[in-house]
């Protein structure tokens, strides 16, 4: 028969060594956790790729027509890369001004058309219609044209292609 | 079997403890932890006994990286390499976890033999843990099997070298050969087909062998206990005396079975309770083995090479280190006799092995009054030390 002070030692003893044992226990579980845990959502809290492309020497556009052209962009998927071609609508406003509008109506997507005699971008799709200045004239679609980010570069245009979230009334990054 | 809370265990009151009282009723978590977790564990089991444990615990590590990894990784020729190089350089931690797994690999080698060893020279294989050993030998087979899987999987230059030669080895056998190399690469090259292969046993089917092996393993721990430290086994010592005397005096074995169950008994009567006493020894060791493993890491680097070229002529492969003494074995063979060395050595040491507890069935476990298994396992070890060291000269 165990003595009550020898009782209560052997209590402290176990209640001692149990928490050496979760402390272990948590010392293993944070130290392979973290990286673990991190590596699976890392996706989620990946900044995205700017996407800068040339489109060409400035001196291809005139001033005032607007001009469909097509860029190659590369699209990183994880670990495979691809290249896509991508529309945009090109406006030259002078030497050394351009309005580039993502090719996409903003409704559903569709690739949209220069109606010279109107002077307007018609949407084959729904019926949406635009503006030289990318304002809605009418037909679904819930914001003006999507416009891109232009600069010149030693005589080229270049364009950061990017897609936007489309039928919401914002200009959001998709 | 009681459906009271374990005398033991944490008893938290309250709503607390009703929650706990209701899962511990509904989930039978009383017998398993009668079974498990209070059983008692023999006098004299120390820090030698956490080997088996800690065998345990870096193949743990193995299966948590090793199912991050896949949340990544691409088994095909076309992707392995990017795939790879991605978590390496792109995947936030990716790095550390490919580091980890690559790593407690050489980790895992290392205790599995350390485990093995221990329990041959304390000859604890013996009488009634045969089967156990022989379960043993199995999860070592897998765990290589492991290593040759997963070589491959990087798709660089030694991951495809290592397995052409690898692959090429069981193909020089006489008569079947050809066959077994083409079943092993799943065609006549190493290629696409040997990726998938590979990948599949590594992920699905050797996971599932060991899950099977080890459980099996450990159930045969819990049932039969382990082993008493020899040297206390048969110690003539007043204090082991006084243990095997105490309380009860144990009436004339008939057999040596019966000897050996009420001597035990009486060491496991005397010992202490696996929880706590025991588990913190194993999960002190255990968090000492990820240390380690995060040292080599942190020394060593996580090594990649440039992406597989069947068409590089320069290449030297050359297996990883506890393959090596294999690699040095050969280079003493005539071509025509490789198969020899390669296949049929290894299968018969492999068998020898297995079958210890089967031939060896003499009552003594001390090691100094075994001088002809220590003397066998001795030369064994000096010669596979000595060609691992000869290969890296």
């Amino acid at each position: 028969m165990q003595s009550e002070t020898a009782e209560k030692q052997q209590v402290e003893r176990r209640t001692f060594l149990g928490y050496i044992i979760v402390a272990a226990g948590a010392f293993i579980t944070t130290v392979l956790g973290i990286p673990l845990v991190g590596s699976l959502i890392a996706p989620a809290f990946k900044g995205r790729e700017s996407n800068w492309v040339t489109v060409g020497p400035t001196t291809d556009f005139t001033t005032g027509q607007p001009k469909p052209t097509t860029v190659s962009i590369t699209i990183k998927d994880g670990w495979i890369e691809q290249s896509e071609s991508k529309g945009v609508w090109v406006i030259k406003q002078s030497e050394s001004t351009f309005v580039v509008y993502s090719g996409r109506c903003v409704h559903l997507g569709c690739a949209y058309n220069w109606n010279a005699a109107q002077m307007e971008f018609d949407c084959p799709c729904h019926g949406g219609r635009y503006a030289l200045d990318g304002k809605v004239l009418g037909g679904p679609p819930p914001r003006p044209l999507d416009t891109l980010e232009w600069r010149i570069d030693q005589g080229n245009l270049v364009i950061q292609y990017q897609d936007f979230q489309l039928g919401v009334p914002q200009k959001e990054l998709a | 079997m009681t459906t009271t809370a374990p005398s033991s265990g944490p008893k938290p009151a309250g709503r607390l403890g009703q929650v706990s009282g209701w899962l511990v009723e509904r989930s039978g978590a009383t017998g398993i932890w009668e079974a498990f977790f209070a059983r008692k564990v023999p006098i004299g089991v120390g820090w030698l006994y956490t080997l088996g444990f800690a065998s345990m615990f870096s193949f743990i590590v193995q299966a948590a990286t090793g199912l991050f990894l896949a949340v990544y990784y691409s088994p095909s020729p076309d992707h392995a390499y990017d795939s790879i190089q991605f978590i390496m350089y792109q995947v936030p931690f990716g790095a550390v976890v490919r580091g980890i797994h690559h790593w407690s690999a050489s980790v895992m080698v290392v205790l599995v033999i350390l485990h093995m060893a221990t329990v041959f020279v304390l000859g604890a294989y013996k009488y009634p843990r045969e089967l156990t050993w022989m379960l043993g030998v199995g999860l070592l087979a897998v765990t290589l099997g492991f290593s040759f899987t997963g070589y491959l999987l990087p798709w660089d230059q030694k991951a495809y070298w290592a397995t052409v030669v690898g692959t090429n080895i069981p193909g020089t056998l006489p008569f079947v050969g050809d066959f077994v190399l083409r079943v092993a690469r799943g065609a006549s090259q190493v290629g696409t087909l040997t990726l998938t292969r590979f990948y599949a046993f590594h992920v699905l089917l050797l996971p599932a062998s060991l899950a099977g092996l080890l459980g099996a393993h450990l159930y045969l721990i819990v049932h039969h206990g382990v082993s008493v430290p020899p040297w206390l086994w048969d110690s003539v010592a007043p204090r082991v005396r006084a243990v095997l005397r105490h309380r009860e005096p144990t009436p004339m074995a008939a057999t040596r079975e019966e000897e050996y169950h009420q001597r035990y008994e009486g060491f496991k009567r005397e010992g202490h309770q696996f929880w706590p006493n025991i588990i913190v020894e194993d999960t002190l060791a255990a968090a000492l083995v990820l240390l380690c493993t995060i040292g080599l890491m942190v020394t060593l680097g996580v090594p990649t090479e440039g992406p597989a070229d069947p068409t590089d002529t320069a290449y030297v492969p050359r297996p990883e280190w506890y393959f090596m003494f294999l690699f040095q074995f050969l280079k003493y063979f005539p071509g025509n006799l490789e198969w020899v060395a390669a296949v049929v050595i290894p299968s018969a040491v492999l068998l020898v092995i297995l079958l210890l507890p089967v031939y060896d069935r003499g009552p003594n476990r001390a090691p100094w009054r075994r001088p002809l298994a220590m003397i066998a396992g001795l030369v064994m070890s000096v010669v596979v030390g000595y060609l691992t060291y000869v290969a890296y000269q």
